[in-house]
């Protein structure tokens, strides 16, 4: 093979042998040809040189080393050259592994091109629904013409281990089919079946690669032994191949179980098998040779019968019909299910952009100083051209240089970027203590890099290639002004954009939710899993409160079904007593005990708080100002009652008290009318304690923690701060802000180092102006004011640049802000005064020393 | 005259059909065969034997010539007489295209 034979000749050995035989091929010639007709025999071996040699590789290889050498010679240039490349590049490589994590990535399981999520929709809907019952699941499964399998799914938390030392473990919830449909083969032992989810099927388990590890140790005796999951002896079965850890992207799920255990493995949770919980996803494989469209027309078809069989009989008549006119469809699954993924998707969009802005800084930056270099090297390159060198050839060896500058920086950028995203993500983590995410960085990601690297280094690098060898001598040139304005105009935008979301955190930790969130501590617990029940359920939570109470610190404590910003609150319709009650309004449900109010700090507007006589069954509520305003305007709504659909028929509650408005859903949303009910008065279920506490809320949470391990030995207790909900809701206006700033702090470095670069750069060049000045009686500061004015103008330009497409752009986040127009002219003004005034401080050193050019140095100064 | 692109290596295969022949003794063959129309240049003859011989189309050995002289000889290898084959298909085809594009020459028009 000629590749082969040409290969061979990138040995050195190899090529000496041919080289001394191609010599003596030579001299034996002449010796037999008359000398005059091998004409030059020099420039013939150099030929066949290039006929043996990858003219090409050896040409970068060499154009690399020249490269370094450069490097080398000026490591001040290379440094920031590349610490610049790496910053740009970082940031990109950061938010698109986070997109790649979220979005791209395939699960790892069989043809994952070819899953469907199922969706439905409702007429008139804008958005689709993926939630489905159990029952709608089965019956999807058993449609054997459209689907070779379909998995259903949701995620779960177990407490696993026996009393006293249990632990909360992330799980999930799988119809029997889940395994055969992602195509999954055990790592040992045997995946779930459709056997394991049939009624009375035995309790098991399938556990991940991770948590075999972790817990067991790569055990393989493990299988077939049983472990403790909510105090039920559950079997495991086998472990599930590594790197799977569910359909669920961004939530591992340790432990997987079929949802026919529920009923004995999580009783409480038993109405889950019912028709009326719509509560799971569906991945469906469509069956060999049927396209996901044909199975969607397919489906079509048997849908309604569906819909209709296995709605419940108690659905609403409005819903009901609602439901029967849904469409369904199928959209691509492959990359699993997240709720994170609509959650992020636009802030990780918005944040790309701005990433790519810092790279576009970054270029434009290494750009202008590659143009003053190329001015410096102008000797250098005008003597190779004029000893033969082709434009091309040194356009090629500039561009060799500049993209190797910018692989350093992709490499440095690849390192900063996953420290970054890793930190990112543990800090959602801190907030959700679930969020888990893939980052190693894969293909995607490292030639999206490399795509990134090549791409810039020829983009920031061709204008100074073409500059540097155009044989023309170039006149003053406006590329580097330009290339500035061009900085400062998107460092303005990135500032603005900073600032925008900035403002929006300030104005939404501003807002006044209703209740003082410092010093409250939360836990979340269930009695039940105690073995309690009712009364004695009732009796249980009354003796935890008045023990936590006594606990030394703790100012006040009470007992609620959820907390403000948590879970545990619920709609219901309402109306005023002596109204029919409507389809469609509703109200917040929250019960709640006497002195939640009190430690929550929520002012009593009216009437009085719940109190010990408050029991049985419901009778009084606390409404919310909403509440009150909505329907009992210009009224006195203490004394009148409300109708709620609490119970069957509607119960009769008495108003005793309003309450300030509590944000119990989101700080963005309006407050919404909440009825609270005594916690007494209804069937105990789950609980939050909270409690205000003075003092260390570290020793508090301890002596707290201690306190509950004892009295809930299946609990996995967790005590956390009020502030940390509250903060949690914030998360991703937390990042904005936080990811805004960085990258708006960044765009203004990049953009001051360049100006500074830039004016350092002409003030060496003008040296001799400056002193012809300075000896003509100029005085320091007017050359001072010179260089400055030479900067202000280029910042203003930016910044008269920069304006109009900062409110072009802003208006794509107006849907992010809060509180806040996308034109906000406070934030416009600040954002430009910051760009001045860290431009100013840029041009100053620059300046100082054009001052400083002693006169007769500088006309002796070339 | 001056050749076409891809000519030489043609003309080369095609000396090599008859008998082994060194570097030089290739150049003054072609330069011979064609009365002395072609006068190929040692210096473009050389590197294209080399690229030849990459492709194994002409394999060299060492030998001793008529004048008791040690040379390079290059002999064609059955690659190389396929390829001789292909090439000159398209010459004939090449050449017959280009005569009937050209008809014959026109009177007076003999330079």
């Amino acid at each position: 093979m000629t590749l082969w034979r040409k290969l061979k000749y990138l040995l050195p050995s190899v090529r000496r042998v041919e080289e001394r035989d191609m010599l003596e091929e030579l001299e034996a010639l002449a010796a037999i040809a008359e000398i005059k007709e091998l004409g030059n025999r020099t420039r013939a071996a150099e030929e066949v040189r290039s006929v043996w040699g990858w003219p090409r590789i050896e040409e970068f290889y060499r154009d690399a080393q020249y490269a370094f050498r450069m490097m080398r010679a000026n490591p001040g240039f290379a440094t920031t050259v590349v610490l610049s490349l790496a910053l740009g590049i970082g940031a990109n490589t950061a938010i698109f592994s986070l997109i790649d994590a979220l979005m791209l990535r395939w699960l790892p399981v069989r043809n994952p091109q070819e899953l469907v999520l199922v969706k439905t929709r409702s007429k008139g809907d804008v958005s689709f629904r993926e939630n489905f019952s159990y029952p709608i699941v089965r019956a999807l499964a058993e449609q054997k013409d459209i689907f070779a399998g379909v998995a259903g799914f949701s995620g779960t938390g177990f407490l696993v281990g026996p009393p006293g030392s249990v632990n909360s473990v992330n799980g999930a919830w799988v119809t029997g089919e889940y395994y055969e449909t992602l195509g999954l083969n055990p790592l040992t032992g045997r995946l779930l079946g459709r056997a394991d989810d049939e009624p009375g099927a035995p309790d098991v388990a399938v556990i991940t690669d991770g948590y075999w590890e972790r817990q067991f140790s790569r055990n393989p005796g493990i299988i077939g032994q049983t472990i403790p999951v909510n105090g039920i002896p559950v079997t495991i079965v086998g472990v599930s191949p590594a790197g799977f850890t569910g359909a669920n992207v961004g939530q591992i799920a340790d432990i997987t179980m079929p949802i026919a255990n529920i009923t004995q493995v999580n009783p409480t949770m038993a109405v889950l098998l019912n028709p009326g919980n719509f509560w799971l996803r569906a991945l469906a494989r469509p069956r060999d040779g049927v396209s996901a469209r044909l199975a969607e027309s397919r489906l079509q078809g048997v849908w309604p019968e569906i819909a209709a069989r296995l709605l419940p009989p108690n659905f609403p008549s409005r819903l009901r019909k609602a439901f029967l006119e849904t469409e369904l469809q199928l959209a691509p699954g492959g990359t699993g299910h997240t709720f994170l993924r609509e959650m992020f998707k636009k802030p990780l969009l918005v944040l790309m952009a701005a990433v790519g802005l810092v790279l576009l800084i970054a270029c434009a930056n290494v750009a202008n100083l590659l143009l003053a270099r190329a001015s410096a090297r102008q000797r250098e390159i005008a003597i190779r051209l004029a000893i033969g060198a082709g434009r091309g050839r040194i356009v090629r060896q500039l561009l060799t240089e500049s993209t190797l500058l910018a692989i350093l920086g992709a490499v440095l950028g690849v390192g900063l970027a996953w420290a970054t995203t890793r930190w990112l993500v543990d800090s959602f983590s801190a907030a959700w203590g679930k969020v888990t995410f893939d980052l190693t960085p894969n293909v995607h990601v490292l030639g999206f890099t490399a795509l990134l690297a090549i791409g810039t280094g020829i983009f920031f690098g061709l204008a100074p290639a073409l500059r540097a060898t155009a044989v023309v001598g170039s006149r003053k040139s406006r590329l580097s002004s330009v290339l500035m304005t061009t900085q400062v105009a998107l460092s303005l935008v990135l500032l603005i954009g900073a600032g925008l979301f900035v403002r929006t955190l300030q104005n939404l930790r501003n807002v006044d939710v209703g209740f003082n969130k410092e010093g409250v501590l939360l836990v979340s617990l269930d009695g039940r899993r105690e073995g309690y029940q009712g009364a004695s359920l009732a009796a249980f939570y009354d003796r935890l409160l008045a023990r936590i109470g006594q606990l030394p610190g703790v100012l006040s404590a009470s007992l609620s079904q959820g907390t403000p910003l948590g879970n545990g609150t619920w709609t219901e319709r309402v109306a005023r007593d002596g109204d029919l009650l409507p389809e469609n309004e509703n109200a917040i449900f929250l019960p709640v005990t006497p002195r939640f109010f009190e430690t929550l700090q929520t002012p009593l507007l009216q009437g009085r708080d719940f109190n010990d006589h408050d029991t049985g069954t419901f009778k009084v509520a606390i409404v919310s100002e909403a509440f009150a305003q909505r329907y009992f305007p210009n009224e006195n709504p203490v004394g009148q009652f409300l109708l709620a659909s609490v119970t069957k028929p509607p119960s009769r509650l008495e108003i005793v008290g309003v309450v300030r408005n509590i944000a119990t859903e989101g700080i963005r949303l309006n407050p919404y009318p909440t009825v609270y009910v005594s916690y007494r008065q209804r069937e105990p279920q789950n609980a939050n304690i909270e409690l205000r506490a003075a003092g260390s809320l570290s020793q508090v949470a301890q002596a707290v923690r201690t306190e509950l391990r004892a009295k809930l030995p299946s609990t996995a207790v967790e005590v956390h701060g009020l502030t940390e909900q509250v903060e949690a809701s914030l998360i991703q206006e937390r990042m904005m802000a936080m990811l805004g700033s960085g990258f708006g702090a960044l765009a203004l470095v990049l953009a001051c180092v360049g100006l500074y670069g830039l004016l350092a750069y002409s003030v060496a060049r003008r040296t001799k102006e400056m002193g012809i000045r300075m000896a003509l009686g100029a005085r320091p500061l007017v050359v001072e004011a010179m260089v400055v004015r030479d900067a202000v103008r280029l910042v203003l330009i930016g910044i008269a640049l920069g304006l109009p497409t900062a409110w072009a752009a802003s208006r794509l986040i107006a849907s992010m802000l809060f509180h806040l127009k996308p034109t906000d002219p406070a934030t416009l003004a600040g954002a430009a005064l910051v760009l001045l005034a860290a431009a100013l401080t840029a041009a100053y050193l620059p300046a100082r020393r054009a001052s400083r050019v002693n006169p007769m140095t500088a006309l002796r100064h070339d | 005259m001056d050749l076409l692109q891809g000519t030489l290596d043609m003309l080369v295969l095609k000396t090599l059909v008859m008998e082994p022949l060194h570097g030089y003794g290739i150049a003054k063959a072609i330069r011979n065969t064609s009365k002395d129309a072609l006068d190929i240049e040692f210096g473009s003859l050389y590197p294209a034997l080399k690229r030849l011989e990459l492709k194994g189309w002409i394999s060299s050995k060492w030998e001793t010539s008529e004048f008791n002289r040690r040379a390079k000889y290059y002999r064609l290898t059955p690659a190389g007489r396929k390829q001789l084959q292909r090439e000159h298909s398209k010459w004939a085809d090449f050449v017959s295209a280009v005569g009937h594009v050209m008809g014959p020459i026109p009177e007076g028009g003999k330079s």
